[in-house]
């Protein structure tokens, strides 16, 4: 029975992995700009779909695809930032939204006309092999996704600590005003944030691609599943975005056994509604973002 | 009418504004001087119930106002302007003079001639049905004059409402609020032109680093050795 | 003055585009009827979206909460314990704007603005929909039929019937909405509202019950969105979480109104008239071309075409074509 519990625990917290780097594109997109990207799911789904052609027409294996999808998706973030995004800097805050949510809804019209609806999935050896620990069996996809996710994560904080372009990233989420005055191209940097948080989210897409039947409808579920974990985690907060999204894995996984399994995302429903009115900051969030 | 005791704000460790009491009489004018960030705004806005006080009291007409809400206190008489204008810029000139009057009506007509009115008094009666959006620097400061105005205040707080103004444009501000005092409204103002402060005001109070300084008559403030050295130094021998 | 002549021009072009709507069910048959009829409803849902958002600046992104919610009770009432949606609809008016009502407490009370704002109604409407699809009552995810309408059916107490019957029914709920509305934002409440809209510390330094404002423009707004549900309910004679409930519902929902113009009283109407029949083309073209999703391609380039292009809508322009603008500054506020 214990070993049911850890098993359902281990799986949970490998999504959950997962789930973190999407929101933490997110997060970093909102920390710098001040914008919920409402596409972010579509994004996704658009990477899971790199995953998928990279294997279906060149049988090219997830690392690979993945690479693609990071540059797909940054190519993609940075140009649309550049001549579109921009352009909303000053814009009222629902206008930012609406633009976005046209923006999902154009990239599922665009995956549903190219794909159609039918799910499409990923069939390899490599899905059926696990790992044994001990007891436990931990399914080899799901661990090199979340280790991959992991790493990602790791690498993209230690950029935005060390690099040139992170420090003026941080330092134009800190004051637009004053990261201008010091003489950083708000534009590029701009760009270059959308750029990294789509692909993020596109790096994502293209790891879970082996683990899901792709579909273009699945994008909203994904970018639910990223407001939740940026809200509870603490928008802007990228530790919280981690956090946010292993607890969020955790609590789907250990709910599916506990209640049903479609319930899982009633009980993460109930935790945002409830961090949302308690603590809107989230969990590791400092102050109101807005 | 107005009465402010012991006041205080701490931002985070920053004391804003530091154990501040005065009052103001009824239908005089009274002025909050200072240097930049000397706790002026902060106190403004402790009085018409923007921010919390940390310490102290607010008592207008006699009754505790310190844990009111804005608009309760709108109620009560007192009406503010914002020093950064912020007409509602959706709406029409007169539109927004016409909110402040239906506080105290429920009758659009009856407030519309009143926002009228009110307008006429400022002289911006061309200007009514203009998008708020649109004014220019002066007429904003005069819409915001005229908001507060709407509201019928028996205190009116303006917040440099003459900042930015030409002498002619400030002038006719000056002589609303000369009419306004001499039908019992009391005006408690910050303002930066010391030489209207000094024509105006029955009582100035100088705040400085959220420290009252001196609280007095024009001439005593003036006079006052502190405030000569702190603040008003090279504009007082001026004036 | 001119303003007279140009409300009389509004009278009058508002008259005959009445009377072209109560004389086309003559001429064109069910099929379009049907449409016409889901048009209103997008319209109806749109006024009452758009009283929130354009009118009181609150953005809400889960508005099918109320429209789901509406459309449960009146069938729910009317299936299961046969009672008229006569009372149905009062019941599911009060239920909605109800649940407005909290949703908006919690948000106002607890200093949930903006997008905060936005995902806590997204938040409640996924939340009922999982809820919906996971009790037994209203038939999970399997969904809840109407029966089908009895051949005595009389349409007056049933409120069910043929195509004809919804149009007109839901057109003079459209109407009345529409007219409650228009009284709504040129009363007192209209004018605290805008003021609340465009900034509200200084809307609350004049007086203005801020919070209090909100919350009735919440309610109504919900309210008027419960009773569009039902009548979906009772024209479509069958219910599914995610078809009422869905996000998918509440995003279709602020298209309308927003291409049409927000904060403009005859918006939602227009962006109905213009993304209803248009979506129906792009579903048809689709099947005939194996396109699955042209629809939803089309509505996202419409979307981003009017937010990147002509923020203010298309009513404004049309106002403006057919000298219908009052003032010369009433863009975002004239009829």
């Amino acid at each position: 029975m214990i070993e049911l519990y850890a098993g359902v625990a281990i799986n949970g917290l490998m999504i959950g992995a997962v789930y973190a780097l999407v929101a933490t594109g997110l997060n970093l997109i909102f920390g710098v700009m001040r914008v919920v990207n409402f596409a972010h799911g579509e994004i996704v789904v658009g990477g899971m779909y790199i995953g998928y052609g990279a294997w279906a027409l060149l049988g090219l294996p997830t690392s690979v695809s993945v690479a693609l999808a990071a540059i797909v998706m940054f190519g993609f973030g940075y140009c649309f930032q550049r001549l579109i995004g921009n352009q909303f800097a000053n814009r009222p805050q629902h206008a930012q939204f609406v633009l976005y949510i046209s923006l999902a809804l154009i990239i599922t019209g665009g995956l549903a006309m190219a794909f159609g609806p039918d799910p499409r999935s990923i069939q390899s050896a490599a899905s059926f092999s696990v790992y044994k620990i001990g007891s436990l069996r931990v399914d080899a996809t799901r661990l090199q996704a979340a280790l991959s996710a992991a790493g990602v994560i790791l690498a993209l904080w230690l950029w935005l600590r060390f690099s040139l372009t992170g420090k003026a990233l941080q330092a134009a989420s800190q004051n637009i005003i004053g990261g201008r005055a010091i003489g950083i191209r708000i534009d590029h940097v701009f760009a270059i944030a959308t750029g990294i948080g789509f692909a993020c989210a596109g790096i994502a897409g293209a790891l879970i691609a082996p683990l899901y039947d792709t579909t273009p409808y699945l994008s909203a579920d994904f970018t639910l599943i990223a407001f939740i974990i940026v809200i509870v985690g603490g928008l802007a907060s990228l530790p919280g975005a981690m956090l946010g999204g292993l607890i969020i894995g955790l609590v789907e996984g250990l709910a599916a056994i506990l209640f049903d399994p479609s319930a899982k995302s009633l009980l993460s429903y109930g935790l945002l509604i409830a961090i949302l009115l308690f603590r809107p900051m989230g969990l590791l969030g400092k102050r109101r973002a807005l | 009418m107005l009465q402010i005791e012991s006041l205080t704000k701490r931002f985070s460790g920053l004391v804003a504004v530091n154990d501040v009491s005065f009052s103001a009489a009824k239908g005089s004018i009274t002025a909050l001087i200072g240097p930049n960030g000397a706790g002026k705004t902060t106190c403004f806005n402790m009085i018409a119930g923007a921010t919390a006080p940390s310490n102290g009291r607010v008592m207008f007409d006699r009754h505790d106002i310190t844990q009111l809400t804005p608009e309760k206190r709108c109620d009560l008489g007192l009406s503010r302007t914002f020093q950064i204008m912020r007409p509602l810029a959706g709406m029409s000139v007169l539109d927004n003079v016409m909110v402040g009057a239906l506080l105290r009506t429920t009758s659009l007509s009856v407030a519309r001639d009143e926002a009228r009115e009110i307008l006429a008094s400022v002289g911006m009666t061309s200007a009514a049905d203009r998008s708020a959006a649109s004014l220019t620097l002066p007429d904003r400061k005069m819409l915001e004059l005229a908001k507060a105005l709407a509201t019928k205040p028996q205190l009116l707080m303006l917040d440099e409402v003459m900042a930015g103004l030409r002498a002619q444009e400030a002038e006719r501000i000056v002589a609303v609020l000369q009419t306004l005092r001499a039908s019992g409204t009391t005006i408690l103002l910050i303002e930066h032109v010391m030489r209207i402060v000094m024509s105006l005001a029955e009582k100035i109070i100088v705040l400085q680093q959220g420290e009252k300084i001196a609280d007095g008559s024009p001439p005593d403030v003036v006079r006052n050795p502190r405030v000569i050295e702190s603040y008003l130094g090279r504009k007082g021998a001026a004036a | 003055m001119s303003g007279s002549t140009t409300t009389r021009r509004q009278v009058a072009l508002g008259s005959i585009f009445l009377l072209i709507l109560l004389l086309l069910p003559l001429v064109v048959d069910g099929y379009y009827q049907t449409m016409l009829t889901t048009i209103f409803i997008t319209a109806l849902v749109g006024i009452a979206w758009n009283l929130m958002m354009g009118f009181a600046g609150q953005l809400s992104l889960g508005h099918a909460l109320y429209f789901g919610i509406g459309a449960y009770v009146v069938a729910l009432m009317a299936e299961r314990y046969g009672l008229s949606p006569w009372l149905g609809f009062p019941v599911g008016f009060l239920v909605t704007s109800g649940l407005g009502l909290v949703v908006g407490f919690l948000g106002f009370r607890f200093g949930v603005k903006g997008v905060y704002f936005a995902l806590l109604t997204i938040a409640f409407a996924e939340f009922a929909r999982l809820l919906f699809e996971h009790w037994d009552y209203v038939g999970k995810t399997g969904g809840l039929f109407l029966g089908s309408v009895k051949p005595d059916n009389r349409s007056l107490i049933t409120l069910r019937g043929s195509a004809t019957f919804y149009y007109y029914a839901v057109l003079a709920t459209t109407l009345f909405a529409w007219l409650w509305c228009g009284y709504l934002v040129r009363s007192r409440l209209g004018y605290f509202w805008r003021a609340v809209r465009d900034d509200e510390d200084a809307a609350r330094a004049l007086g203005v019950r801020a919070f209090r404002v909100n919350l009735l423009a919440a309610g109504i707004s919900a309210g008027i969105t419960g009773i569009a549900g039902g009548w979906f309910a009772l024209m479509n004679g069958n219910l599914f979480p995610e078809s009422v409930l869905g996000m998918r519902v509440s995003i279709d929902f602020i298209i309308a109104p927003i291409v049409g113009g927000l904060g403009t009283l005859c918006g939602p109407i227009l962006g109905a008239l213009i993304v209803v029949p248009l979506n129906e083309i792009a579903k048809e073209a689709g099947q005939a071309l194996g396109l699955n999703g042209l629809n939803i391609l089309l509505y996202g380039t419409l979307l981003f075409i009017v937010i990147v292009a002509a923020p203010d809508g298309c009513w404004p322009w049309l106002a403006n074509r057919l000298a219908l603008a009052g003032r010369s500054s009433s863009k975002p506020d004239g009829p």
